[in-house]
């Protein structure tokens, strides 16, 4: 009989905290929506700037929804710029980045990893530090080697810089350490050589780590400016973003058309991006958990 | 790399051949897949840095060196009024993205952690500025800036202040520019932190409640000091990406109003392309290096103190 007063007051306690609960859900909804409109809206904003018209981007107060919605200004846009060739341009450029990365970053890190060499902890070191050498800082002496390569406005030119990049190596390094040796050791008993255990074991374990190094690489390559400013001199040569930024220099602002590129340039990524996600926060994420 | 290996193999008995041959043939192996990787960073990354501090002790003409002149580029930088400001404007920049980052990341991390329900979803929305390419996201911020039609200043109207001149004034240029960074950049910092809290093990939590530590109280000794790595990571991410402070004035506001956003890159840039000053331009560079070099190194070591006490 003495139990019950108290299991009275326990209940009592038990509904409160979990109105308390409840209502802290809640809130915390009702933030998550009003920071997602925060961090969206301008991307939204972009977009239905790119849809109005002259007069409706001009408006005030302004159109949130675009009335009547109007392609004029992609048109035009594709009149004032060769958009499909520097599409295709940023394309070549990222497509070719993701394969050579992928592939000499992997056969690098394996080496790193698995192999025993003099010197191998210090060449692991100078790679490393070369992490911390942006491209910005060598701009100078990497074009003049490359108009001594005779590569000035050609995609070698632009490519080769990043071809092969310092954090890849690291990034497929660790990877390869979280591998279990025994596998390899496994194959190699039973005749595979070491090309074949890095090409038929460890690369085909590897997808995650090699999804993360392609995506992270195809988001740099698309965030390069400076580099292809400077070594590209034809339009028809330049990347997108590249491209649409020196427009915006050339022609009396006019907003519709250089937002339409602007979404144009941002809709493939963001697509991508929707589809695969969490592959693309990984990769943009690593070395953090690894490093 | 490779070295010379000539063995008679002929004369050796046979387990011996085979294993020279098994020897030669690993060797040759990690010559094959370290070799093009170390040459492309030999060419691309450690020649040209080696080239920016020999080139910042010559005098030059076009891309070519003509005398050398020791140490004249960095005296005449050095005593360059835009040069400070330019220093100034990035470290100011960088200083504001980084903190920004770090608490509104941090911040984020901890309000939605524990929300279940939406949560990839609101995930992948706050990282999506993350991807937008770098100069789509600089003219989309041009627009959202111009002071009569964007949609910033509209939003402020809202709560009755006043139109900011956000590209236009000295004073609002590198907040405008630390704004837009931030945007870019918070969701990627969430991202990491809420990895930080997702391994911190909830025992020790509910330990401290036990023990009667407040909110305040375990964010401070508990969740804070666990999560230092995760916060010296972004941070150094993001200093040494918003040291390179370029395409903002490059496109915005050409360093104006008055030099009051030029950056070291900015210079470097317009020295070395626009005025082909390639000399001096590399002493910037260089400059830009050490202090990479030094900050970087500095937040590491006043992380790695605090980790003793």
């Amino acid at each position: 009989m003495t139990t019950h007063p108290q299991q009275k007051v326990i209940s009592a306690r038990a509904r409160r905290q979990r109105i308390k609960r409840v209502l802290g859900i809640l809130v915390r909804y009702l933030a998550m929506i009003l920071v997602l409109t925060v961090i969206l809206a301008p991307i939204y904003w972009m977009i239905a700037t790119s849809l109005k018209t002259s007069q409706g981007i001009l408006k005030y107060p302004p159109q949130w929804i675009p009335d009547p919605v109007t392609f004029e200004h992609y048109r035009k846009a594709f009149n004032l710029l060769p958009i499909p060739r520097l599409f295709f341009n940023s394309i070549v450029i990222a497509v070719i980045l993701i394969i050579t990365n992928t592939i000499f970053c992997s056969l690098a890190g394996y080496t790193l990893a698995r192999k025993r060499f003099f010197g191998r902890e210090a060449l692991f070191l100078l790679i490393l530090s070369s992490m911390m050498i942006p491209l910005h800082i060598r701009l100078i002496p990497t074009y003049v080697l490359t108009n001594r390569l005779n590569m000035l406005n050609t995609y070698q030119g632009i490519i080769l810089p990043s071809a092969v990049t310092a954090f890849g190596i690291f990034l497929m390094r660790q990877y390869f350490l979280g591998l279990p040796k025994e596998i390899e050791d496994a194959a190699r008993i039973d005749g595979c050589s070491e090309w074949g255990v890095i090409f038929r074991i460890v690369l085909p374990m590897s997808k995650p780590a090699l999804a993360s190094l392609a995506l992270y690489t195809l988001v740099s390559s698309l965030d390069d400016f400076l580099w292809p400013l400077v070594v590209t001199f034809d339009t028809v040569m330049r990347p997108l973003p590249v491209g649409i930024t020196l427009f915006v220099g050339l022609v009396v602002y006019e907003w519709g058309p250089v937002m339409a590129m602007t979404t144009l340039t941002i809709l493939p990524v963001v697509i991508l991006y929707i589809i695969l996600q969490s592959q693309f926060i990984r990769g943009l994420t690593a070395g953090a958990v690894k490093g | 790399m490779r070295l010379p290996l000539s063995v008679d193999l002929s004369t050796t008995p046979p387990t011996k051949a085979a294993k020279v041959n098994r020897h030669r043939r690993e060797r040759w192996f990690i010559v094959a897949t370290l070799g093009p990787a170390l040459l492309f960073l030999l060419v691309y990354v450690f020649y040209p840095t080696l080239d920016s501090f020999v080139l910042s002790f010559f005098q030059t003409r076009l891309y070519s060196k003509v005398e050398f002149v020791g140490l004249q580029h960095y005296l005449s930088v050095l005593s360059d009024r835009i040069f400070w400001q330019a220093l100034f404007n990035t470290l100011y920049y960088a200083g504001g993205t980084v903190i920004g980052t770090v608490v509104f990341g941090l911040a984020l991390a901890l309000m939605f952690e524990r929300t279940q329900l939406g949560s990839t979803l609101f995930r992948a929305g706050v990282f999506m500025p993350y991807v937008i390419p770098y100069a789509a996201h600089t003219l989309l911020w041009y627009w959202l800036f111009d002071p009569r039609y964007g949609l910033i200043n509209i939003a402020l109207e809202w709560f009755g202040i006043n139109p900011v001149p956000w590209l236009q004034s000295r004073a609002w240029v590198i907040p405008a520019f630390i704004l837009m960074s931030v945007w870019k950049r918070m969701g990627f910092a969430m991202v990491i932190f809420i990895a930080g809290l997702r391994a911190i093990d909830d025992d020790l939590l509910e330990a401290a409640i036990v023990d009667g530590a407040g909110w305040w109280q375990r964010l401070w000794h508990i969740i804070l000091p666990l999560l230092k790595p995760m916060t010296l990571f972004v941070a150094v991410i993001n200093l040494i990406q918003t040291l390179q402070l370029f395409m903002e004035p490059f496109v915005m506001t050409k360093g104006g109003p008055s030099y009051s956003s030029v950056s070291i890159v900015y210079l470097i840039y317009q020295q070395g392309f626009r005025s082909i000053n390639v000399g001096r331009s590399s002493a910037m560079a260089v400059i830009l290096f050490i202090l990479i070099m030094v900050l970087t190194l500095l937040l590491m070591r006043s992380f790695r103190t605090s980790e003793v006490q």
